[in-house]
């Protein structure tokens, strides 16, 4: 392939890691949301369609990977070296390109700031939950709760 | 990546549904009498059977709602008060950034962009007094600027310090409101009545005194809560430990509890945010701002130091750091150079002092050596005072002044002398006859030379006494003992020393003056034979140097000549040039075709012309000619504040050399001394983009900008962090007014089934941040 068409197969690459981020966010937007409300089957079913569009996301990742390759072949250069930027600069910045390398750089940074913000969430509500539990149970280590087999019903 | 899924990820969690479920009706059960700590009057509802296990269908229990509100409340409690550290962290963040003021005419960046620029004028037209008041006006500026910044910083500091005090004393009377509630609260309910309102205001007291500083507190069996922070206890079963706080005269602040001996470090609420502030970042931000400055002065001072201002050589001048008497022993001079308490670090090096001669203008060099190991004070005054028309000593501050006699000036500059040949080594008129052989001679006592000239015939006798061992005797001190004996000079003779050779000359110049050597058995020792002869000329070669050296370290170049021979006229004529580790760096063709007096180039940017006059090999004609890149390798100048251009050492002290201030035309511009010269201005020129080592390499705008940008990026960080924690604060209300209105067995339940969801969301949330990053690092 040459420069061309491989820059090509980049920005089709570069849309839909767009679009996929984009879904992402609205499944973590979707988690927190029901973690708020206190929904636990819509926190489910924001899990199951954040797992399905990971399995997109590792597709994409795979075909990034063949294209970096190519890349570094058309370029002779260390594929790890290369970088969406080292190949825009190569390639002489092409104006759609270097936007989406732009807008990627904001969803990506989007995304990783919510994931964290919805992490520091569920941790502290697990904890809550944990220490609320252990309380009502007089249990010194509100962890041992998720070792199972302590409580029995009594009735049981 | 691929086993990331709900199948990995949720299968593990959900399959024993039936345990779950087992779990809520525990904690439905845990309310029930014999169960839980809690005595609640309830009995557990009766259990269906689900997959041949008996589930609970739950109760309710008011007192399991309470528990949950506890806890709530302290979860509350300990984010509101991480929300206020935050917030009182940002406010002095933000303070902290409108100091500096960056982007901005008014910042630093923008006022060293002015130094450098007036500095620039300068150089272009060196001699205009205009600029060069502008020049200084500028570095004032700057110099103001880093005092200005220190000083806020400081206040800043000092105000943070001040606002702990007043709250600590905001703490002490909330936890004596705290105390004074448990009191009530156990007296009145031992009649077995809820305190509810007293309930109410202590749990605001908390809330308030964890806005404060962090805490964890406990409420016992008896209805009282005992409150800790940090580890010591602040409220006790029965009274309240006093917190206090010292200030120092910096604003650094050191808080205790009564009763602990172990200083505190709030981490969070207010006094939590005041001290990161106070004791941390602004501490930080000043260390970096000292660094900067110390630095800054130092390559300012270091490139100024060696230059020459526009009145020319110094009459008199003296350093603005003083030598600190370290042994106290009340002496000054026997203090090691590189370790008398001056302010900058003296290194082994050499220092160079130029003495003028203002009547001629012609200048001579004396080297210093400077060791950092065993070079005192007084060493350094004797080796300046053994420089002819220089006096030197200490005042009474123990600081380094310096006279020159009257009609004499004294410099440091790396100036070329232009004219090196003043002793006609390299074909003088005087007669001339160099060593062959160059130092240490291996002599030995009682060798004799025999020697004639213009005034008759000399015997000179050589003694082990006169050297410091004769079996390597040095250059400087062959020439020594041979002008030691009178009738040297009365034999018309002169011994010179250059580069490691002796030359033996006539004291007159002429054609008609000879020095001959008659005989003597230290001949051989100095490369030299019985017979040999040299005559005067009616005119010497005029050496002239031109150019600018640009090498970047100190040179001593070496011209030899390759056989004897008349400049501009005797075939095949040349001169090599060697470099101070003996390469020959270039060969100069004076021969036949060569015009006398045109330039030729020597090396590192410079040129030397020879003029018409004979050459010879045999005779031992040869050159010295000192380039240098550095004439302070040591530092001593920087360290002793001689002729330095800002005063102080740090943010808080740096200013304009006082007289330097008054009267710019001390400043330092050139480094010949001649009008249109801007080496120096040069020299400070290049700290714009010089490496500086204490930064690891990088510039002074490069180490500015990290530290106004981590500045950002710390409020950045922290307001990220305070979106975060609201949105917990906010989360935990939410959660607070959910658990009280429903029926709370079920809701633990599904707070459980929740706790199992976060387990799945979990891996998603490791997945997402490891592919965002990874997207973001191939950006």
């Amino acid at each position: 392939m040459n420069q061309q068409s491989l820059i090509n197969a980049l920005e089709a690459w570069g849309q839909e890691e767009l679009a996929g981020q984009r879904r992402i966010l609205g499944h973590i937007q979707r988690q927190e949301e029901a973690l708020v409300a206190n929904r636990s089957g819509e926190l489910l079913a924001a899990c199951q369609d954040l797992d399905r569009e990971l399995r997109t996301q590792m597709e994409r990742h795979a075909r990034r990977s063949k294209l970096f390759a190519q890349f570094a072949a058309l370029y002779r250069a260390d594929e790890r070296a290369l970088s969406m930027s080292s190949i825009l600069e190569r390639a002489g910045h092409p104006p759609r390109l270097s936007q989406l390398r732009d807008d990627l750089r904001r969803s990506s940074a989007t995304l990783v700031r919510r994931n964290r913000r919805f992490a520091a969430l569920a941790g502290a509500q697990r904890k809550l939950i944990e220490e609320i539990v252990a309380e009502l149970l007089n249990q010194q280590d509100p962890k041992a709760l998720g070792e199972g087999g302590q409580l029995v019903n009594a009735e049981a | 990546m691929s086993g990331i899924g709900l199948h990995t990820g949720l299968k593990a969690l959900l399959a024993s549904q039936t345990a779950l479920e087992n779990i809520g009706h525990n904690i439905s059960n845990a309310s029930t009498p014999g169960y839980s700590r809690q005595n609640v009057n309830i009995a557990a509802a009766p259990a269906v059977l689900v997959r041949g296990l008996a589930i609970g269908s739950g109760v309710n229990a008011s007192n399991i709602q309470r528990t949950a509100d506890l806890l709530l409340h302290r979860r509350l409690v300990t984010q509101q008060s991480m929300l206020t550290g935050l917030d009182t962290r940002l406010g002095g963040m933000a303070q902290v950034e409108a100091l500096f003021g960056e982007p901005g005419d008014r910042g630093l960046n923008s006022l060293m962009q002015g130094f450098y620029n007036s500095l620039s004028s300068l150089s272009a037209s060196p001699d205009d007094q205009v600029l060069r008041t502008g020049a200084v006006q500028s570095s004032q500026t700057l110099s103001g600027r880093f005092n200005e910044l220190s000083a806020s910083l400081t206040d800043v500091r000092r105000d943070s310090a001040a606002q702990v005090k007043a709250q600590v004393e905001q703490v002490n009377a909330l936890a004596q409101q705290i105390s004074g509630y448990n009191r009530e609260i156990a007296a009145f309910e031992s009649a077995g009545v809820t305190a509810n309102d007293l309930r109410d205001q202590r749990d605001e007291a908390l809330k308030s005194l964890g806005n404060l500083v962090n805490i964890t507190y406990s409420e016992g069996q008896d209805g009282n809560v005992t409150v800790l922070t940090n580890g010591a206890m602040l409220v006790g079963k029965t009274k309240a430990y006093a917190m206090s706080v010292e200030v120092d005269t910096t604003g650094g602040a050191t808080l205790r509890v009564q009763g602990n001996p172990n200083p505190i470090t709030p981490k969070s609420g207010s006094i939590g945010g005041l001290l990161q502030i106070g004791q941390n970042f602004v501490p930080d931000l000043l260390e970096r701002m000292n660094s900067l400055a110390h630095e800054f002065i130092r390559e300012a001072n270091r490139a100024h130091s060696t230059g020459i201002p526009a009145t020319g050589p110094f009459q008199s001048l003296k350093g603005i750091h003083s030598v600190q008497d370290q042994d106290a022993d009340g002496e000054l001079g026997d203090e090691l150079l590189a370790n008398a308490g001056l302010p900058f670090e003296i290194t082994s090096g050499q220092l160079h002092v130029n003495i003028t001669d203002r009547a001629t203008g012609s200048f001579s060099r004396t080297s210093i050596a400077i060791d950092e190991e065993n070079t005192t004070v007084q060493d350094l005054l004797d080796a300046l005072n053994a420089i002819p028309h220089v006096n030197a000593s200490l005042d009474s501050f123990g600081r380094l002044q310096m006279t020159a006699d009257e009609g004499f000036g004294f410099d440091f500059s790396a100036r070329m002398n232009l004219a090196p040949d003043s002793l006609g080594t390299l074909g003088g008129a005087h007669a001339s006859l160099g060593t062959l052989n160059a130092e240490p001679f291996a002599l030995t006592d009682g060798m004799t030379l025999d020697l004639a000239g213009p005034g008759g015939s000399v015997n000179i006798t050589l003694a082990a006494s006169q050297f410091e061992d004769i079996s390597q005797a040095s250059a400087d001190e062959l020439a020594a003992a041979i002008n030691a004996n009178p009738a040297t000079a009365s034999g018309g003779m002169r011994a010179v020393s250059q580069g490691g050779h002796v030359f033996l000359q006539s004291l007159t110049e002429g054609a008609t003056e000879t020095v001959t050597l008659t005989g003597g058995s230290a001949l051989s020792a100095l490369g030299w034979s019985a017979g040999l002869s040299s005559s005067g000329s009616s005119n010497s070669i005029a050496a002239t140097i031109s150019g600018s050296y640009v090498g970047t370290e100190n040179q001593t170049f070496t011209l030899v000549p390759t056989g004897d021979g008349t400049i501009g006229t005797t075939p095949g004529l040349t001169v090599e040039v060697f470099d101070s580790s003996g390469v020959r760096v270039g060969t100069l063709d004076v021969g036949e075709g060569y015009q006398p007096g045109t330039p030729l180039t020597l090396a590192s940017g410079l040129k030397i012309s020879l003029g018409f006059g004979e050459l010879s090999a045999s005779q031992g004609d040869r050159l010295q000619i000192e380039a240098l890149a550095d004439s302070d390798t040591s530092d001593v100048l920087v360290g002793l504040g001689m002729n330095a251009f800002y005063a102080g050492t740090g943010a808080e002290d740096m200013a304009v050399r006082a007289d330097l201030a008054l009267d710019p035309r001390m400043l330092s511009v050139s480094q010949s001394g001649a009008v249109s010269d801007n080496g120096a201005l040069e020299a400070l020129l290049d700290i714009r983009d010089m490496s500086v080592d204490a930064f690891a390499g990088i510039s002074f705008g490069e180490y500015y900008g990290d530290l106004v940008g981590g500045v950002g990026f710390d409020i950045e960080a922290a307001t990220n962090a305070r979106e975060v924690e609201q949105f917990l604060t906010d989360t935990l209300n939410t959660r607070r007014e959910q658990i009280s209105g429903v029926n709370i067995d079920e809701e633990l339940v599904n707070m459980i089934q929740f706790q199992q969801s976060y387990s799945a969301a979990a891996r998603y949330i490791t997945v997402v941040n490891a592919t965002s990053e990874e997207v973001l690092r191939l950006l």
